[in-house]
């Protein structure tokens, strides 16, 4: 069994068995390769993925993003991805080899242009024709439909998109990830399982999980090699309706509490009759303002236990060549995380709110009321709310990367194993010409452009 | 110390270390060994068969990874990567050539790339704002068709009134249409159209308070009876139809529309990323739409002066009215104009000022034509609550 990390060399195991093995640090006084050499050591059944980053690399990184994005007001966002991505990819190793990402952020930002020429194109004509539209005063004309369908149409047509460059640019012992089929069929694929998910009230969810996932993974290659995925919906269907006996009480308690804030403003302006229990619930609004707020946090946490039981089934499903997945991920610390990134976007959120309350009268009020704002001058008060904004959006994107990602990926990569591993050297290059040039234009023109 | 981690250097550096080798070929993970030749570094299979010979500068230091291991990017394939684990054999190759990451003069390369992206993003963002922006929207603008723009002026007139007057308990306004008010705005629109004003000119008084007027697509002006309770002159009410009129010759209102979409897809494009990038966003629209606002009313006030005097009317009424509106608005709007979309009105009299004749020029309309057109609206008695140019109720008004 050769344990850890291949490229470490602290393992004894001979130059010749086949298996790359640099010579150890000097200073871990391992024999010299010469004296290395014997019997090689039985095959590794399995081996473990690790990851290496630190904090402080972490945050020096998100420090020179925020500022970038400050300066270019939002066009240093391709670069401030690709660092990211690099430094969060290029930490993980797998097998005991590093695994590394090489993307740029010209790439990005190459198709970010285009996509954008594209899409402000054609939301320009639809645009003019919703203005010139007769309906256009009243309530949703046919063309803004359209906008809105184009929209949510594009969605998993970008999705796929932005997958196929990314997996293209992710390499590992020399070759990379790629992924083929029609973003289109997979659009449709997922279209339909959407709107199957709508109709059946989210029962269909797992379904749909599955569906795209094989579709998503079946089309999904490492080298010339294409990946497996024996995925079924039946062995998700159980713990998806344990997520839903708690997310769906949850939406309707967070709706009620929507609705009776609802009814409250109403109530002010038009001669809406109000029963004797609505009165209550109108009564109750921050009662269940607070209790809504409790039952998103609870959905949130069924939710993610879901999704972690999912992707540990999905990896138990999935395989490439002679390797074989296998992780144990456990839902406490993921959900601990996603709750910590909750509770700091919450006062974000907060914050910005009152950010808002507090300038919007200055840019909109009559002239007399900004001079009552404490005899501050109206420069400083920008400058103020502008270093403000700085501030707490540094401490939300710290918190991102931090919370959830950094401990979760941390998290997946110490409990995740690979077997069979060493049968993936017989695995070949695809051939070139197979890597896009530019990548997530619409993704990120539709505002999905994640890490 | 035998062996290859034996030809040490006084610096701890190793001139030989063993190696794994991915050739970006195949996932075939080759243990190799490596020696550094001078400033060659040669790479030999683990039997001593040379694979390679490559210049130590022309390799690169992978960042992260396992802190034990060194991933090294070999030029002529994008993915061939040779990983080392003796920390004295990278020493050797950074001595050899190999650039060091960590470096001061290496930092400061980096930094100065990075502040020289970030100014460069910076100056291309202004320039888009300066001169692209304005571009893109004066070409698309001229393509739209003439029935469009005036379909849309319908629709966006609706909202436009609506937005005005938005009070709670506002009557719905109406278009003013007293047949001698009309008659003394058709001469009005008439004599601006035979001073070289756009054509087809078509004015449409509102009866709403705010002492306002807009110029919308289709050639069309929209004046709220406020600004004609507001005007004490007819070279003045002259003034601020002339001024629309240069809007519309600008064909400003689809010009904006079309800005203002750019903006707004800023706005959505600058929201790609959760990371606080909304708030860039829109610091982003902000500067384009005031820019872009600005300078149009420039254009329109300069317009205005020269079909004033074209006409042979004066331009001075029209700036003495811009200077009530400063005085009205006091300090307040000099202090805020840089956040607004219109400037300084007191700034805007000075432009106009500068630019007018010393020529004093006949009254654009006959007193009573004048009174009359004040009149159009024919309702000063139903008590209708007047607005200053910023929403502020004229007292005494009601």
């Amino acid at each position: 069994m050769r344990q850890g990390n291949a490229v470490t060399g602290r393992e004894t195991i001979g130059l010749d068995e086949g298996w790359g093995v640099p010579a150890p640090p000097p200073e871990a006084a391992a024999p010299a390769p010469e004296e290395r050499k014997g019997p090689p050591p039985a095959r590794r059944a399995s081996a473990a993925a690790a990851f290496h980053g630190d904090l402080k690399t972490l945050a020096g990184h998100v420090t020179l993003n925020t500022l970038g994005n400050l300066v270019t007001l939002g066009l240093y966002r391709f670069w401030a991805r690709t660092r990211l991505r690099t430094y969060f990819v290029n930490n993980i190793s797998l097998a005991g080899y590093p695994v590394e990402y090489l993307g740029r952020g010209t790439e990005l930002f190459g198709a970010f242009l285009i996509a954008a020429f594209l899409v402000s194109a054609g939301v320009g004509i639809l645009t003019l024709l919703v203005l010139q539209d007769t309906g256009a005063a009243g309530g949703l004309s046919g063309y803004q439909m359209m906008l809105g369908v184009a929209f949510v149409l594009l969605i998993p047509i970008a999705h796929y998109r932005a997958r196929y460059y990314r997996l293209s640019r992710i390499s590992w012992r020399g070759l990379s990830l790629a992924q083929d089929g029609a973003a289109l069929i997979y659009a449709v694929r997922a279209w339909v399982m959407w709107l199957a998910v709508i109709l059946s009230l989210g029962v269909f969810y797992p379904q749909m999980r599955v569906a795209l996932a094989r579709y998503r993974w079946t089309h999904t290659l490492y080298g010339a090699a294409r990946f497996h995925f024996e995925a079924e919906a039946k062995p998700l269907v159980g713990p998806w309706l344990g997520a839903m006996a708690v997310i769906l009480p949850a939406v309707l308690v967070m709706l009620t509490a929507i609705l009776a804030f609802a009814w409250e403003a109403a109530s002010k302006t038009t001669a809406l009759t109000i029963t004797p229990m609505v009165r209550e619930l109108i009564d109750l609004r921050f009662g269940l303002a607070a209790l809504a707020f409790g039952a998103a946090w609870l959905a949130l946490m069924a939710y993610i236990r879901y999704r972690v039981f999912e992707f540990r089934y999905f990896l138990s499903v999935l395989s490439v060549g002679s390797a074989r997945f296998e992780s144990r991920l456990p839902a406490g610390p993921v959900m601990a995380a996603w709750s910590t990134f909750a509770l700091v976007m919450f006062i974000y959120f907060g914050l910005i709110s009152l950010l808002a309350a507090f300038t919007q009268p200055l840019l909109a009020a009559p002239t007399a009321e900004i001079l009552k704002v404490g005899g501050w001058s109206l420069v400083a008060i920008m400058a103020a709310v502008l270093f403000a904004s700085l501030g707490i959006a540094f401490v939300a994107a710290l918190t991102l990367n931090l919370f959830p990602r950094f401990v979760v990926l941390r998290h997946v990569c110490t409990t995740l194993t690979v077997q069979g591993a060493d049968g993936l050297a017989a695995i070949q290059a695809r051939r070139a010409g197979d890597r896009p040039d530019f990548g997530e234009g619409l993704a990120d023109t539709l505002g999905l452009g994640r890490i | 110390m035998t062996g290859e981690n034996a030809a040490r250097q006084s610096n701890g550096a190793v001139r030989r270390a063993g190696g794994t080798l991915f050739d970006g070929q195949s996932a075939e993970a080759q243990p190799v060994r490596v020696a550094l030749d001078g400033r060659q570094l040669r790479v030999m299979s683990a039997q001593g068969e040379p694979i390679l010979s490559l210049l130590s500068a022309d390799i690169r230091l992978v960042p992260g990874g396992p802190p034990d291991t060194q991933r090294l990017r070999l030029p002529g394939s994008p993915e061939a990567r040779l990983l080392i684990g003796t920390p004295g054999f990278i020493r050797a190759l950074h001595d050899a050539g190999m650039p060091r990451p960590g470096s001061a003069v290496d930092r400061m390369k980096r930094l100065t790339l990075f502040v020289l992206a970030l100014l460069s993003g910076f100056g291309a963002i202004f320039a888009l704002a300066e001169r692209g922006v304005p571009l893109i929207a004066t070409g698309v603008a001229a393509l739209v068709p003439e029935t469009m723009e005036t379909r849309i002026s319908a629709n966006i007139r609706g909202q436009l009134v609506r937005t005005a007057v938005a009070s709670p308990g506002a009557v719905p306004p109406r278009a003013c249409t007293a047949p001698a008010g009309s008659a003394a705005l058709a001469k009005l629109a008439r004599q601006i159209e035979a001073a070289g004003g756009p054509k087809g000119l078509k004015i449409t008084v509102i009866d709403a308070a705010l002492a306002n007027a807009f110029a919308l697509p289709g050639n069309e002006v929209i004046v709220f009876a406020g600004m004609l309770d507001l005007v004490q002159s007819p070279g003045e009410l002259a003034g601020v139809v002339a001024h629309e009129a240069g809007h519309v010759a600008f064909d400003h209102p689809m010009r904006l529309m079309f800005a203002a979409g750019t903006r707004q897809l800023w706005q959505v494009f600058g929201m790609g990323s959760v990371e606080g990038t909304p708030v860039y966003g829109q610091v982003a629209s902000a500067l384009l739409d005031t820019r872009h606002s600005r300078r149009a009313e420039y254009q329109a006030d300069a317009y205005a002066v020269s079909v004033l005097e074209e006409a042979g009317w004066s331009a001075e009424p029209f700036a003495l009215l811009l200077r009530r509106f400063a005085a009205a608005a006091g300090d307040a709007e000099a202090q805020r104009s840089w956040i607004q979309s219109h400037p300084a009105s007191a700034l805007r009299a000075d432009g106009v000022l500068a630019l007018a004749s010393d020529r004093p020029g006949a009254p654009p309309l006959e007193t009573i034509e004048f009174l009359a057109l004040k009149n159009i609206c024919n309702s000063p008695e139903k008590g209708r609550l007047r607005l200053d140019p910023l929403g502020r109720p004229i007292e005494g008004s009601r």
